[in-house]
């Protein structure tokens, strides 16, 4: 594969692996961290990847095993999902065509402009800036217990938002 | 497992505040089960997205990194706020009138009202209607109308940002378009409002807050976890500090001038409260002084006894009882666009409905809606209730034993 195609490739694929890679460290700049290395790496081994696929396939193990990794040895991660749930984690994950998930991401863009503003300003608060929820619950004046369920709230929000402009798509 | 939220199992695991166990619990769900998979791989592709700032759609066309955009952006609005401030110092400077003049004027009242001046509100002020009768309608200097219901307590507080703080009871909302960035604020015990510029109603006792939006858009929270929900125009919710659910908002239901409540299969589902049993209504006082079963719609919601009132409108009462007696019927209606905030009710009552009335016979009586014996009596509607007015609410009564009492069904022709 060429240079070019590798990134294209990558880049293409940027979504699923940050997908799987932020659920495994939780912390968006290490992810990013990781994605750009990959890519690196990726670039400096160009004659090894034949097609696509064996690139890909060589990607998510390194992005898995990388996370890992960081996610024991620098952020001190207590509690990481086994191999079994991240292999039917990726399973999953990579088997929705590219132009699915493509939709997905188009169709949660508008989910998220449609939250009602206090529970937007939660979850940018939470995954845009980075607070723990225990920090946006005091900025909030409400109780932890009552931050997790409006953040998880809107997680299920969103999904069922973005099943709905999907479905009402196609 | 399976009373398991699983969303909020995700979310701490994804603030790596679940517990060992809840791990586990996480690790075997996601090997088993296909939808945990599908919850989880949303989750994080949302955190994913939201961490690049993906929030906002023009962000996408940035040609610099986003996280640069937010600071410049920021900065931009500081410095703006920071010119808008030390202008406003200046030009606010004189006497504020709402000091001389109140933040709002009393327009109408009718019943026992409480209210600290005579014609006028200032910042801070607890207003009270006492009786159902009573009634309160203040305009707020940038022409936001509010009426208070009976029984109902607010405080209200002005200046750049109104609020409402209601205790208890009811309120229609007429909310001319609000500073930006201090919307109108209406706080329950157990929501909270956040109001732009709309029109609507709402009513609350201590546990539950009911919102109905004739115009415009309202944030609604509740206080007990943050939940919230964007209701708009022709929309309702229904937001009860002991309800698990999530919040929800449904449409309006259509009225119309056909309503019928059919007893014969789901009997006890439509009474919302009351003295009843399979035997009939029960003699003695109750609340008031009525004895009697109810069909009840606070506002709106549900099938029961939701109707139009038509210029021929007549409720049909298909019954039968053990010992003949007598029944009083009463509707409570209300104005369709909340311009005459407190409910009103009419009595109905006719002698000749029972008139050679047999034990145990079948007999269907008419009433016509737009004839009541009796209309409370208030400042304002002297007459009948006028046509197109809704009814929420139906009950009876009776002052004496009804025993064996048997309604089969009810319907307005």
């Amino acid at each position: 594969m060429t240079e070019q195609e590798i990134i294209k490739c990558l880049l293409g694929a940027r979504t699923k692996l940050g997908a799987i890679v932020w659920g495994i460290l939780r912390d968006y700049h290490t992810t990013e961290d990781i994605l750009q290395d990959v890519v690196v790496k990726a670039l400096e081994r160009k004659h090894q990847f034949e097609n696509d696929k064996l690139l890909m396939a060589w990607a998510r193990v390194s992005c898995r095993n990388a996370a890992i990794d960081i996610g024991r040895q620098k952020l001190n991660r207590k509690n990481l999902l086994k191999s079994a749930a991240l292999d039917a984690l990726e399973s999953d994950l990579h088997s929705y065509p590219s132009e699915t998930l493509d939709a997905k991401v188009d169709a949660l863009l508008h989910c998220i402009k449609s939250l009602p503003e206090k529970t937007r300003s939660i979850i940018q608060a939470r995954y845009r800036d980075e607070q723990a929820v225990g920090e946006i619950a005091q900025l909030f004046g409400q109780s932890l217990d009552a931050t997790y369920q409006v953040i998880s709230r809107a997680h299920r929000r969103l999904r069922n938002c973005v099943e709905r402009r999907i479905s009402s798509s196609s | 497992m399976k009373n398991i939220d699983q969303d909020l199992l995700i979310t701490r695991y994804l603030d790596d505040q679940a517990s060992d166990e809840e791990v586990d619990i996480l690790n075997q769900l996601l090997e088993t089960n296909l939808d945990t998979r599908d919850r989880f791989l949303s989750a994080t592709t949302q955190a994913f997205m939201i961490a690049q700032g993906v929030t906002e759609l023009d962000q996408r066309k940035k040609s610099f990194p986003v996280r640069k955009a937010v600071l410049f952006s920021t900065l931009a609005a500081c410095l703006v706020f920071a010119l808008i401030t030390v202008f406003s110092l200046k030009t606010e400077l004189p006497l504020k009138p709402e000091r001389e003049e109140g933040i709002a004027r009393l327009i109408d009242s009718g019943g026992q009202v409480e209210l600290p001046s005579i014609d006028r509100l200032f910042s801070g002020d607890t207003i009270k209607t006492l009786g159902a009768n009573s009634f309160l309608k203040i305009e707020f200097r940038d022409g936001t109308v509010l009426h208070l219901n009976g029984d109902t307590t607010a405080t209200v507080t002005g200046g750049k940002q109104k609020k409402l703080l209601l205790h208890v009871g009811a309120a229609a909302l007429s909310v001319s378009p609000q500073p930006i960035n201090f919307p109108l604020l209406v706080t329950t015990p157990v929501a909270e409002l956040t109001v732009k510029g709309t029109s609507f109603s709402v009513l609350s006792d201590r546990t539950q807050t009911h919102l109905e939006v004739t115009e415009g858009l309202v944030d609604l929270t509740r206080v007990v976890d943050g939940d919230s929900v964007l209701v708009e125009e022709g929309q309702y919710s229904i937001v009860d500090a002991n309800d698990d659910e999530d919040c929800w908002v449904k449409p309006i239901p259509l009225v119309s001038e056909k309503w019928n409540a059919d007893f014969r299969s789901s009997f006890r589902s439509m009474v919302q409260y009351g003295v009843h049993d399979e035997h009939g209504i029960r003699e003695g006082p109750f609340e008031n002084g009525i004895s009697g079963i109810a069909l009840e719609n606070v506002w709106t919601g549900g099938d029961y006894a939701y109707f139009k009132l038509g210029e021929n409108s007549k409720l049909k009462v298909r019954l039968k009882m053990d010992q003949p007696s007598w029944l009083n019927f009463f509707v409570l209606y209300r104005s369709p666009d909340y311009s005459f905030a407190r409910p009103q009710t009419c009595l109905y009552q006719d002698e000749n409905w029972w008139k050679g009335l047999k034990p145990g016979e079948w007999r269907t009586i008419e009433i016509p809606l737009t004839n009541p014996k009796f209309t409370e009596e208030d400042i304002f509607m002297k007459d009948n209730v006028p046509i197109g007015w809704y009814s929420f609410a139906l009950f009876m009564s009776s002052g004496q034993e009804t025993r064996g009492l048997v309604i089969e069904k009810m319907w307005i022709e």
